[in-house]
């Protein structure tokens, strides 16, 4: 049967969401305990980071190209090292999987359902991720593809009708936050774009796979984009007010006024961000059960997914206890770790590939 | 006891091959006759009867034919009466045979036959063989005479404006409307036989240098596979060549209409014949068959637009609507204007049930006042759509069982599903609503968005015959799109469908529409 591979379209959609379905809902927050006026700043130099690293992972991907990461990296770093640093990234993931299911749970708890109890949700938030990783990559990259322009339409839609209530006057003046305000906001930023990296994993089913790195900077500059219009937004609609907001998109949308046909827009926004969020589960899900199965020479990744899934929703529920919890554990400790992995990872292999002349 | 059964089937198939087991004719006609009389043996729409050759009398001879399988006056005239008014000089000599087949029957297909076997096989499908004394073997003359509905407009896809007529059960007819629309020497009928039993007919049709790269090795393949007594229906072959076996949607489509089947075979796909049936089985399909009628191509392009992006609406509403309905009103009371809450509340004030339940037991009553419509004989059915109607629709409101605004609901949801144009879609659709409506009851929006998804997700990994399912829209075709959800003017569709199409694209040449 014919392979289709990943087109340039899937590559974005997935993407995106990839990097800004938690995004949305977290970041805000952390940038704003910092720098809640130059808010904007963080996003352009979250950015800057995203697109260094694609030139990275696009690198990589052009020296070996049609060749999985898990086996070029043991091949450049040797067998023990190469297998233990996947190790420690398959940890991390696992983890930071964990975290990014108990915040979309968490917020479709407090914006939809307050009264359901947190396992349930937990339980419809991934199925339709890991039926998708069952199904594999094309699986992924399609629906990705089907959910990426309605939503990105829809959130447009939103900050239209926004724009009344924005007051610019709360940016200025520019830069008042200070320097080292501005670069503290921006660091856990820089760990979500380390998420771009996960396209190392991608790319051995990717079309046109010389074109990685291009692919990995629209994607930065897309959600760069999106990034820096909603840090715009939130601080021109709350200005400092926005250090005190803990959902800072939600409280937003709930802003624009009332029409006569619908009354409330925040399920407009809840529905994206599911939508978005399951984009973003299914990536990490594929890529851990992917670089699972080939740590333990494994053939296929599917009898993975079913105690993978599970093993998740019962340890998700110990990851956090309660919302303040994540949300300083996300800027003071998740970036300590998750910088030097994310974006150290992929360089060292790439360095040594260089120096010892290995090609794929 | 399982093997049991299976060792018993097996005995019997062997005594079924014993009875026929004379691969040849022998020279005695006594014996060739009792042969053919043993395998046909107790059917007693067999006739037969000797007769004789020329006017002298000569040479003996045996035919046997099925009642009301063969035209009696074209036997009659064109079999019995040439050889018994043979010229005597002309019986004699091994080139009686050459002389018949060539220059005495004029019947249109006449075979020569060396096994018993086979003749059987001729026999049972309506035409008369005769056996004559000293050969080893026989003729099969065809002559075709059953009853058959002649051809009438399409029942399940009607038009305004269009083509009227529609497939019949005779192969041979379906593949004279398909040949007379098609004048193309490339366009081929290949045949197969499906059945160990009924050896049912069945053509794949496709026209050579357009169809896509390996579809027809492909069904070809599907269809040998298969080992079955016999094929009852045409919905049992599409589900056994389709590729995801479990699926709620079939991943072939079913078409009454000459026109529509030729404009598929146009855009590179093949259709799967079956005698017997008035249906013709379109593979590979995609879901842009959901939203595409006959009746787009006559009306002008905004209109047909219209009509898809209604059909689209449609389809939405089938699948969707009940559940969100339920999970506003159990769930997010805040989402809607007030004053539409407080006249939905104020309808539903002391109503006994929750409004998921309410909504449930609507919706399987429809199911079944739908069923029971599709059942009854006409007369019988409208009455039964009366009750249905005065019964639940207007005593239910009245005892105060059900809300007025949750009849409203049901209604839209059932008269939307209608608009879905080919039946494989409307009804995978119709039940889909259910797994929405139990999501919806149980988790509010997160359920239905998570059923939308695994609804996403199974048709984003589905393909029919090698096509992803949910092409165009992904993979993103932008070429596709002309004839998808909108269709643009037919002098802007220049390429056909890429999936099916790979290699030979182009539909129309470059040149200038209309006055220009």
């Amino acid at each position: 049967m014919q392979k289709y591979g990943i087109s340039a379209g899937q590559i974005i959609g997935m993407m995106f969401w990839t990097i800004m379905g938690t995004a949305v809902i977290s970041l805000p927050v952390t940038i704003g305990l910092h720098a809640p006026r130059d808010a904007w700043a963080a996003a352009v130099l979250f950015t800057i980071g995203g697109m260094a690293l694609g030139l990275i992972v696009g690198a990589l991907a052009n020296r070996f190209p049609r060749k999985d990461f898990v086996v070029y990296t043991q091949q450049v770093l040797g067998t023990f090292i190469g297998k233990l640093l996947i190790l420690v990234f398959l940890v991390w993931l696992f983890h930071t999987i964990g975290l990014v299911l108990w915040q979309i749970t968490n917020f479709v708890k407090l914006s939809l359902l307050p009264e359901t109890p947190i396992a349930p949700i937990m339980a419809i938030v991934l199925l339709p991720s890991a039926y998708v990783v069952y199904d594999g990559i094309e699986g992924i990259a399609r629906s990705s593809q089907v959910v990426f322009l309605p939503t990105v339409i829809i959130l447009f839609f939103l900050y239209l009708l926004l724009i009344p209530d924005v007051n610019l006057q709360n940016l200025l003046p520019v830069f008042e936050d200070g320097a080292a305000n501005i670069l503290r906001s921006s660091i856990t930023p820089l760990a979500w774009a380390g998420e771009i990296m996960f396209l190392i994993f991608l790319a051995p089913s990717i079309n046109k796979i010389n074109k990685t790195a291009k692919y990995s900077i629209i994607t930065m500059a897309l959600i760069g984009f999106g990034g820096f219009i909603g840090e715009l937004f939130y601080t021109g609609v709350f200005g400092l007010l926005r250090q005190h907001v803990s959902n800072p998109f939600y409280s937003l949308i709930r802003y624009i006024k009332p029409t006569a046909f619908i009354e409330r827009y925040d399920i407009l926004f809840v529905t994206i961000n599911l939508l978005g969020n399951f984009v973003k589960l299914s990536v990490f899900l594929y890529v851990f059960v992917l670089c699972l199965s080939q740590w333990l020479g494994m053939k296929s990744h599917r009898p993975l997914v079913l105690p993978s899934s599970v093993a998740l929703l019962f340890s998700t529920q110990y990851f956090v206890s309660s919302p303040n919890e994540l949300v300083l554990f996300l800027d003071n400790v998740f970036p300590l770790y998750t910088i030097p992995l994310l974006y150290g990872f992929p360089s060292l292999v790439l360095l040594v590939a260089v120096i010892r002349g290995i090609k794929g | 006891m399982f093997k049991h059964i299976f060792r018993k089937n097996k005995s019997e198939s062997n005594k079924a091959a014993q009875a026929v087991q004379r691969e040849k004719f022998s020279k005695d006609l006594d014996e060739n006759i009792k042969c053919v009389q043993e395998v046909l043996a107790k059917c007693c729409d067999l006739e037969s009867r000797p007769i004789r050759i020329g006017r002298d009398r000569q040479i003996r001879a045996h035919i046997f034919f099925l009642d009301g399988m063969v035209d009696s006056g074209f036997m009659a005239a064109n079999v019995l009466k040439p050889l018994m008014l043979l010229d005597p000089g002309d019986t004699g000599g091994p080139k009686l045979d050459d002389e018949i087949l060539n220059s005495l029957l004029p019947a249109g297909t006449v075979d020569i036959v060396k096994s018993p076997n086979i003749l059987v096989s001729r026999i049972l499908s309506g035409s008369i063989a005769m056996i004559i004394e000293g050969r080893e073997s026989a003729f099969a003359i065809e002559a075709i005479g059953w009853q058959e509905r002649a051809v009438e407009e399409s029942q399940t896809e009607t038009v305004v404006k269009g083509a009227r007529s529609g497939f019949v059960e005779n192969i041979r007819v379906n593949r004279s409307l398909i040949r007379r629309m098609i004048r193309y020497p490339d366009l081929k009928f290949e045949r197969l036989n499906l059945g160990r039993i009924t050896n049912t007919e069945v053509n794949i049709a496709y026209i050579d240098g357009i169809v896509m790269e390996g579809l027809v090795e492909e069904i070809k393949r599907r269809i040998a596979k298969i080992d079955i007594d016999g094929v009852a229906n045409f919905g049992m072959l599409q589900e056994m060549i389709d590729d995801s076996t479990f699926s709620i949607f079939h991943q072939s489509y079913s078409t009454e209409r000459p026109d529509r089947a030729c404009s598929c075979l146009l855009e590179g796909r093949a259709l799967i014949l079956m005698d017997n049936f008035p249906f013709v089985v379109v593979v590979p399909s995609a879901i842009t068959h959901f939203f595409q009628s006959a009746e787009d191509y006559s009306s002008k392009y905004v209109v047909a637009s219209f009509d898809r992006l209604l059909r689209f609406v449609g389809l939405n509403i089938t699948v969707l609507l009940p559940g969100l309905y339920v999970a506003i009103f159990s769930y997010h009371h805040e989402m809607i204007p007030t004053e539409l809450l407080k006249s939905i509340s104020q309808a539903r004030e002391q109503l006994p049930f929750p409004i998921f339940l309410e909504m449930l037991v609507l919706e399987l009553s429809l199911e079944v006042l739908r069923e029971a419509g599709v059942r009854l004989p006409r007369p019988v059915g409208q009455a039964v759509s009366i009750v249905g109607a005065l019964v639940i629709g207007q005593a239910a409101v009245a005892a105060r069982l059900v809300s007025p605004p949750s009849i409203i609901i049901v209604a839209l949801t059932a008269i939307a599903s209608f608009t879905i144009p080919i039946p494989e879609g409307s009804d995978a659709h119709r039940l889909l609503r259910f797994p929405v409506l139990l999501a919806a009851g149980a988790f509010g929006l997160p359920g239905i968005i998570t059923a939308w998804l695994m609804l996403l997700v199974h048709l984003a990994g589905m393909r029919s015959f090698g096509v992803p399912y949910l092409s165009p829209i992904s993979p993103f075709f932008l070429s596709d799109w002309k004839d998808f959800l909108v269709r643009v003017p037919s002098s802007f569709m220049k390429k056909r469908p890429i999936q099916t199409a790979k290699t030979n694209i182009r539909r129309q040449g470059s040149w200038k529409r209309g006055g220009k």
